[in-house]
């Protein structure tokens, strides 16, 4: 559920063209609805709610349902790439007219959407403070606004932390590889992790991690206070746990022990194949994306936890642009798609991890495994991950902020400047772009 | 009405012909003069209202809204004059910006320009075989999508697994990260406009080659001229209104690189085009200030209108290069005269 590499931008247009003509072939097929494309023709009975999202989010089959329960409520769904669906959500929203009736924002914008409640319909005028008991509280507190006056949109997956590893070069490299063994390894600290891939190389000449970039976003995501504390005050300068991010990782920097094969690009979705690291930050998500990018390496993966526990990356909410002229319908689906029992039906489809706690005992949900990740008990390492999520304040700037660190991080991997140079134009450069 | 006439009959107008010979003109053109004086702006009118719908509205909306506090999400702000231009003089990564676009234009337009003349001359060879093969193979690379090009350039140029650096690492050299470097960047970007755009260029030199009279080659050949001599005293001089063309057409397309830059960064859709903006465009930026956070759609529009002006300026220089080389061959060929008149005066 996050970015994808350009290269699927190609795919992005099929299969926005297939989703088009997927519709396209719906309308005729129901006489009855194909006279209200674009406004639902006044109080007309038949009403159309336009949901966008991007990647895939298994919806298909609940959309099937809920209209076959509510004759009156059609949903077209348009699914695109992951920013051109986040651009065209912006500009709808900047245009005032055009958007859909619900959108997913992925957690890298629900900061940016937050900060901007008015644009987004109140989720708390509708009642849903009545099933906000129902959803993880830091997911939910994403998108609420700090004095908590607003809800913006409700959670569907989140990402959770845990780190996968290739148990046929761990093997190679004498460490162990039993899963437990090698959560072990490094359950108490990064430093720990650190030190296993200094081994790992010095046994096989080969890189540990993937790039330091995947490094650095779990562990920043770790704690409560990021670049933003819960006030809204900005901190990236002086938080612990952003310097304790950037200490880690330029110890990985210069142990080199990384592959440097910068995550999406062609030589990362290469690497995974040819062996060139042997750990990656693994958010439930990732799982898809290393069966459809390395599937020749079926079985050699495990999933360990993550050092220190908790952390998440990546994950969505669904929103309600202010603009929509059906809130109440809007809201009365959202509510229904995104409950813990639907959550459920997603997770058994997608392998999204829901953001429902109740879910988490569920034996559906403990006694998940994947074959591909040689029946590593996901649903078990996932939902223990997700409840050590502490709440974090991720504020309008988050992207920002993020990739200044992330392309200085790279400075010191390019050999361009020094850790310290690196750390000190990061800072004048958030700051001098913050500054408007 | 007369305006209408004038632009009808067009270049024949020139030599400001006298009243009556006008008007005959215009009735030889189109018939009595009282039918339906506007019927020759009906005709021209979708393209006007089209034009004005989407391009002088957008550039006056654009300027309107490039003097606002503005941002994408949250709306407009206050006005806040030119306080966005001011700032831009001000903002480092928009220099910078401004700096990487012209250097991958001259490393991109330069090579092209030179690689295309000579591709020209050799296609222009009425002795070359299968020249329709090699004609039509050049307008290849310019029909695919710059999204592909762009991906194949990208893994040519990868760090670690690329052909290129295999290929240097072959040869005995270390293999170079190309994305890093500011040089190697813009060298790896400005080869994927080359790729794509040389062809192009190439067909108009040659369509232009073409029509330049044979004769002047052949009286050139009985003068001793080789091939060599032939192309930079025939071809060359008489290229140059193609050339120009060529030339502007190219510097206006580089200012607005945008594309290649994109998908040449790792990871996706970065707009910051390189961990250091060593490969930041100015539209890449226009884009990621407006599109990204911090979603300042004021400041973008600036930025866009500075882009409009740089553009109109740098075609402004071409064009002045090129009048000041045609008033140096004037002045030549006057002097030229001159000397021929003398000399037949001394003969007599």
């Amino acid at each position: 559920m996050r970015k994808f590499t350009p290269i699927a931008a190609l795919v992005a247009l099929a299969v926005v063209l297939a989703a088009c003509g997927g519709d396209a072939d719906t309308g005729s097929d129901d006489s009855g609805a194909t006279s209200d494309n674009g406004s639902a023709a006044g109080d007309g009975d038949q009403i159309t709610l336009n949901l966008w999202t991007f990647g895939n989010f298994g919806y298909d089959e609940l959309i099937e349902e809920y209209e076959a329960d509510n004759p009156n409520i059609k949903i077209e769904t348009l699914i695109q790439e992951f920013d051109p669906h986040h651009d065209a959500l912006i500009t709808s929203i900047a245009a005032g007219s055009g958007g859909p009736d619900i959108a997913a924002a992925e957690v890298a914008f629900i900061g940016a959407f937050t900060n901007q409640a008015d644009a987004f319909l109140n989720i708390l005028d509708y009642g849903a403070a009545d099933i906000e008991g129902d959803y993880l509280d830091w997911k939910w507190n994403q998108a609420t606004t700090l004095d908590g006056s607003a809800t913006i949109g409700l959670p569907t997956d989140v990402g959770g932390l845990a780190i996968c590893y290739r148990m046929d070069l761990f093997e190679e490299a004498g460490l162990p590889t039993d899963r437990d063994e090698v959560s072990a390894l490094w359950e108490n600290s990064w430093e720990d992790y650190i030190e296993v891939g200094k081994q790992y190389s010095e046994a096989t000449g080969r890189a540990f991690i993937d790039n330091e970039g995947l490094l650095w976003d779990a562990v920043v995501n770790q704690s409560p206070e990021t670049y933003y504390d819960s006030n809204g005050e900005l901190i990236y300068a002086d938080s612990e746990q952003v310097r304790y991010a950037w200490d880690i990782v330029v110890a990985a920097l210069e142990a080199e022990i990384d592959a440097k094969t910068p995550a999406w690009s062609a030589e990362w979705n290469a690497g995974m194949n040819n062996g060139d690291f042997a750990v990656l930050t693994c958010p439930a998500w990732m799982r898809g994306y290393i069966e459809d990018q390395a599937p020749d390496t079926f079985g050699n993966w495990d999933v360990a936890t993550v050092p220190q526990g908790g952390g998440n990356w990546g994950g969505s909410h669904l929103v309600i642009p202010a603009q929509t002229e059906h809130p109440q319908e809007a809201y009365d689906f959202l509510s229904w798609l995104l409950a813990p029992e639907q959550q459920l039906r997603v997770f058994e489809g997608t392998g999204n991890f829901p953001s429902t706690p109740e879910l988490y005992d569920t034996p559906q949900m403990r006694e998940f495994t994947s074959e591909f990740l040689n029946n590593a008990p996901l649903g078990e390492i996932y939902a223990d991950n997700a409840l050590d999520v502490v709440a974090q304040n991720v504020g309008p700037n988050y992207n920002l902020i993020n990739q200044e660190f992330g392309e200085a991080l790279n400075r010191i991997s390019d050999g361009l400047e020094s850790p310290e140079e690196a750390w000190e134009t990061a800072i004048a450069n958030i700051d001098r772009e913050l500054s408007f | 009405m007369s305006a209408t006439s004038k632009a009808l009959v067009g270049s024949t107008t020139d030599d400001e012909p006298t009243e009556p010979s006008r008007k005959k003109r215009r009735q030889a053109v189109h018939g009595p003069a009282h039918e339906e004086p506007w019927a020759p702006y009906l005709f021209i009118s979708p393209f006007f209202i089209l034009f004005s719908v989407f391009g002088v509205f957008t550039l006056a909306y654009t300027f309107w809204v490039s003097l606002h506090d503005w941002s994408l999400l949250g709306g407009m702000n206050a006005f806040i004059g030119i306080d966005n231009y001011l700032r831009l003089l001000d903002d480092p990564r928009f220099f910078k910006a401004t700096v990487n676009t012209f250097s991958i234009l001259l490393l991109s337009t330069v090579p092209q320009m030179i690689l295309a003349l000579m591709l020209a001359e050799v296609l222009n060879d009425r002795l070359l075989r299968a020249s329709h093969l090699f004609r039509s193979g050049l307008l290849v690379p310019n029909i695919t999508s710059v999204v592909a090009i762009a991906i194949v350039f990208q893994s040519l140029f990868a760090r670690q697994n690329g052909l290129i650096n295999a290929i240097i690492q072959l040869l005995g050299f270390e293999p170079i990260n190309w994305h890093a470097g500011r040089l190697t960047s813009h060298i790896a970007i400005a080869s994927m406009v080359n790729w794509q755009f040389t062809g192009f260029n190439t067909l108009i030199f040659l369509a232009a080659l073409q029509a330049i009279p044979l004769a002047y080659y052949e009286a050139a050949q009985i003068d001793g001229a080789n091939r060599i001599q032939r192309f930079f005293r025939i071809s060359l001089p008489l290229l140059r209104p193609a050339i120009l063309f060529a030339v502007v057409l190219s510097v206006i397309g580089q200012l607005q690189l945008f594309a290649q830059p994109l998908l040449f960064g790792a990871g996706a859709g970065s707009t910051s085009g390189g961990n250091d903006n060593q490969y930041l465009t100015i539209l890449l930026y226009l884009y990621g200030q407006a599109f990204q956070q911090p979603f300042r759609f004021g400041y973008s529009a600036a930025i866009a209108w500075t882009l409009v002006l740089m553009s109109a300026l740098a075609a402004a220089i071409v064009f002045g290069i090129n009048a000041l080389l045609d008033r140096r061959e004037d002045r030549a060929e006057r002097q030229h005269q001159r000397a021929v008149a003398r000399r037949k005066e001394v003969a007599r």
